[in-house]
């Protein structure tokens, strides 16, 4: 017996040196590696010292293209001969598996150094600390950011008056609404030649246009543009806030946050969805509905889909669903925090060369040539120039958008789009359309304050679930709002709501305040 | 006596050696990250590095239990498990005695493999299957099934009543064939004198069923019964997720534990909750295995694990 209980101490205290191990290990990498961080700004300065090594991160719809390898190493030729760095991995994955993969790459210890944040997650890495201040970075090595993105728009990088992220140079405001067949509003005879990004439609417009797809085929005349869509967000005339949860309406013209599903407009537009669904105008399954918009417009099911809309989509959207396609915006074209947050390249923590993964994204947003490589590849190869003048390229002899090795389109992530080539069929003065889309809208009164879910995350977590048992339902008219959104409302201030409302305010006041 | 022991050790080296890999695998696998159960109790902060971090007491169980949710989600994971624990035993029971009284060979090999296929599916494909049966406008149901009935359509996945029974339905079907493949070759592995003499003392076929086939796979029954008890916290999250294709309006009958904080945790990624989560239910499951082995040693002490 006492034999017994000695080798069960000696298992216990062999597992304790493991574990002892384990933990020592664990911490030793955190000063070594920010120990090298001088080492690695001595080294650049050097032309003559080993490049540092970037591994960087953005979200790729379709994965990495055939030739993105090749794209990268004409990168890195550029890198190595004016920065000393070289991009020698990325995370490129959709956007869902982005964001978890992120989460664990930055909860472990693992190598990443430049990144983009998507705005859901980026107080949350703020909060954590997870990404590092880049205030002395940009001073030092980021001019060229500043100047290219404008500091007013730099600012919904800050939280607490710090720089975390930085946003890219694209189109920084929004507006939304349904987008269209085209070829089916010709075939029912509705006249959409007057709707523009500056010019909206009312919903009772949109209605009318609805039935008559629904009188004149046998399409359905609205679906959901993903599975478990929460319509409203995609129509949204309201400043979000992050989340959704505590916003303030009417596009952010005030400074009150309340609780969004209480506001009669909420009620209205359950109404009005409810209406719609119960007239056959949306998909009956729109709740468990599990197709993107594009399988449902191109397998020939649906007619339109909502989203948010920018100058150059309908043009883009009509190149993806081989036909062509129109946008009709529902609110008007206004900005907040939230819309420029979605894209900001952060540096990681885990970063072992922070330096020079402040010079790359310099690099990239200041860099003709950086910029266009990794928005559209590399010259002959992936595009031609056509028209030198006005900055327009297509595809080379004998490369189509099925063959093309290269076609990420993201040349809104990439840094400063301002600066890539046009496509063709793409309007020649899109980013003359894109600044002034930027300049002429309308600004929430909260912009600039980034939501830190922090001090609430109990709430969010219980919230959350109401909202997905609720909001696609009600949103899609599946549910009777008259019965539901009390329920639900119900629901929500059970799971404590309304201390998500009061925090943001809190936060939103000191923002204010400190302004 | 040292002696002695040290021969009976010797005596097993080998098995010993075979051991090592295993135990390896658990201590890797299964104790060494024990240690992250700390995680639960900590505002984590990366900056600080984990065992760095605050500690916040129970701070981050409290989502678990803040909201009435929290008794549904509760209610759903028991609820369901042990209805599956109930159905599937006696159902896989049940196909394994009539496997074993098949006589042509062709016929129970195919009913073997029939009845594993589903096991073999994953629950993503079962949700679609799902989808091709229930779906509102083209499912087979509503539009075969129900008007050759001459019934109306029915929402499937709007009707959280139905999903009471669609569920276990949906999960018998994928596990029975797998479970009864064990108890079968538990009735195999019975000694064929046993019902030589019963058939000499003429017992019909069901009382030999009830009194040797049943009574002598029944450790089988009670190791099996025992270690789903001991999962009975935790929820096949692909059944409660992708079956019901992640429809809101049927979360009061199909949210259980771990579709709760999946979903919950999505927009956060709070790794100090999700371990909460894993560390509640673990300790519950623990709990419920020692209270279930009590009950078993008490009432057949030759049955119990330990």
């Amino acid at each position: 017996m006492l034999g017994k209980s000695k080798n069960v101490l000696r298992v216990l205290s062999l597992l304790i040196a493991a574990l002892l191990m384990f933990s020592a290990c664990g911490q030793t990498t955190t000063p070594s590696a920010s120990g090298s961080e001088p080492g690695s700004a001595a080294g650049s300065s050097e032309p003559a010292g080993e490049p540092d090594e970037l591994v960087i991160g953005f979200w790729a719809q379709s994965g990495v293209p055939t030739d993105y390898q090749m794209v990268i190493d004409k990168v890195n030729e550029i890198l190595i001969r004016d920065c000393n760095c070289k991009i020698v991995d990325s995370v490129a994955l959709n956007i869902g598996n982005y964001r978890d993969q992120l989460t664990l790459m930055l909860s472990g210890n693992e190598h990443l150094d430049a990144f983009v944040a998507h705005y859901a997650n980026f107080a949350t890495y703020v909060a954590k600390g997870q990404v590092i201040e880049l205030d002395d970075l940009v001073a030092q090595y980021g001019q060229d950011i500043v100047a290219a993105v404008g500091q007013e728009n730099l600012d919904a990088g800050k939280v607490g008056g710090v720089q975390y992220g930085l946003t890219t140079v694209r189109d920084l405001a929004t507006t939304r609404g349904f987008v269209f067949l085209a070829n089916v509003l010709d075939q029912v005879g509705v006249d959409y030649s007057g709707y523009d990004w500056n010019k909206k439609a009312s919903y009772d417009e949109i209605h009318d246009m609805l039935v008559k797809i629904k009188d004149g085929t046998d399409l359905v005349p609205m679906v959901p543009s993903s599975a478990g869509q929460k319509l409203y967000d995609t129509l949204a005339d309201f400043d979000p806030l992050g989340d959704a949860n505590g916003v303030i309406m009417n596009y952010g013209q005030g400074t009150e946050v309340v609780n969004l599903f209480a506001q009669p407009e909420y009620m209205e537009f359950c109404k009005r969805m409810r209406s719609w669904y119960q007239e056959g105008l949306v998909l009956q399954d729109a709740v468990t509905n599990q197709d993107g918009y594009a399988d449902a417009l191109k397998g020939g099911r649906g007619a339109s889909y909502t989203t948010n809309l920018k100058p150059g989509f309908d043009l883009k959207t009509s190149a993806q669903m081989a036909q062509p396609c129109k946008s009709i915006p529902v609110v008007d074209v206004y900005t907040a925090t939230t819309i420029v947050q979605t894209a900001q390249w952060c540096i990681a923590r885990n970063s072992v060369a922070p330096e020079a993964a402040m010079k790359f994204l310099n690099k990239m947003y200041y860099d003709e040539e950086v910029a266009n490589l990794l928005a559209w590849g590399i010259e002959g190869q992936h595009y031609q120039v056509i028209d030198e003048e006005n900055r327009i390229i297509d595809y080379p002899a004998g490369v189509t958008a099925e063959n093309i090795g290269y076609n990420l389109n993201l040349g809104w992530v990439f840094g400063n789009q301002f600066l890539d080539y046009i496509w063709n069929g793409d309007s020649p003065d899109l980013w003359v359309q894109t600044d002034s889309f930027n300049k002429n809208a309308m600004r929430s009164k909260a912009f600039g304050y980034s939501y830190d879910a922090t001090p609430v995350k109990t709430e969010v977590a219980a919230v959350t679930n109401v909202n997905n048992e609720y909001r696609t339902a009600l949103e899609f008219g599946a549910v009777d709002p008259e019965t539901a959104i009390p329920e639900f409302l119900a629901k929500l201030e059970a799971a404590g709501i309304q201390k998500i409302v009061d925090e943001k305010q809190r936060q939103l006041d000191e923002f204010l305040a400190s302004k | 006596m040292a002696s002695k022991k040290l021969k009976h050790i010797k005596k097993y080296i080998p098995l010993y050696i075979m051991m090592i890999p295993g135990l390896l695998y658990l201590l890797i696998n299964n104790y060494l990250p024990m240690a992250g159960l700390v995680i639960a109790f900590k505002d984590v902060d990366y900056r600080k590095g984990i065992f760095g971090s605050d500690w916040i007491g129970f701070k981050n169980f409290e989502y678990l239990f803040s909201t009435e949710d929290a008794w549904v989600i509760t209610r759903n994971t028991m609820g369901y498990n042990i209805a599956f624990i109930i159905i599937n035993t006696c159902l896989s029971v049940f196909v394994a005695i009539l496997l074993s009284e098949m006589v042509a060979k062709g016929a129970k090999r195919f009913y073997q493999s029939a009845i594993l296929l589903p096991f073999l599916l994953s629950m993503v494909i079962i949700g679609y299957l799902g989808n091709a049966m229930m779906n509102t406008e083209l499912g087979f149901l509503n539009k075969s099934i129900l008007p050759l009935m001459g019934m109306d359509p029915v929402s499937w996945y709007m009707e959280p009543k139905l999903w009471v029974f669609i569920l276990p339905i949906v999960y018998a079907w994928k596990e029975v064939g797998y479970l009864s493949i064990i108890y079968y070759s538990a009735v195999l592995g019975i000694d064929t004198e046993y019902y030589e003499a019963a058939s000499l003392e003429g017992a019909t076929k069901l009382q030999q069923i009830y009194y040797i086939t049943v009574p002598l796979i029944k450790p089988v029954i009670y190791t099996m019964v025992l270690l789903s008890i001991g999962k009975i916290f935790r929820s096949d999250f692909g059944l409660f997720y992708h079956v019901p294709l992640n429809s809101g309006t049927l979360y009061s009958t199909t949210n259980v534990i771990d579709t709760y904080v999946y979903r919950g945790l999505m927009q956060l990624g709070d790794i100090g909750m999700s371990s909460a989560a894993g560390a509640y239910q673990a300790i519950v499951g623990f709990i419920f295995v020692l209270i279930s082995n009590l009950v078993v040693k008490k009432t057949s002490p030759d049955n119990a694990l330990f």
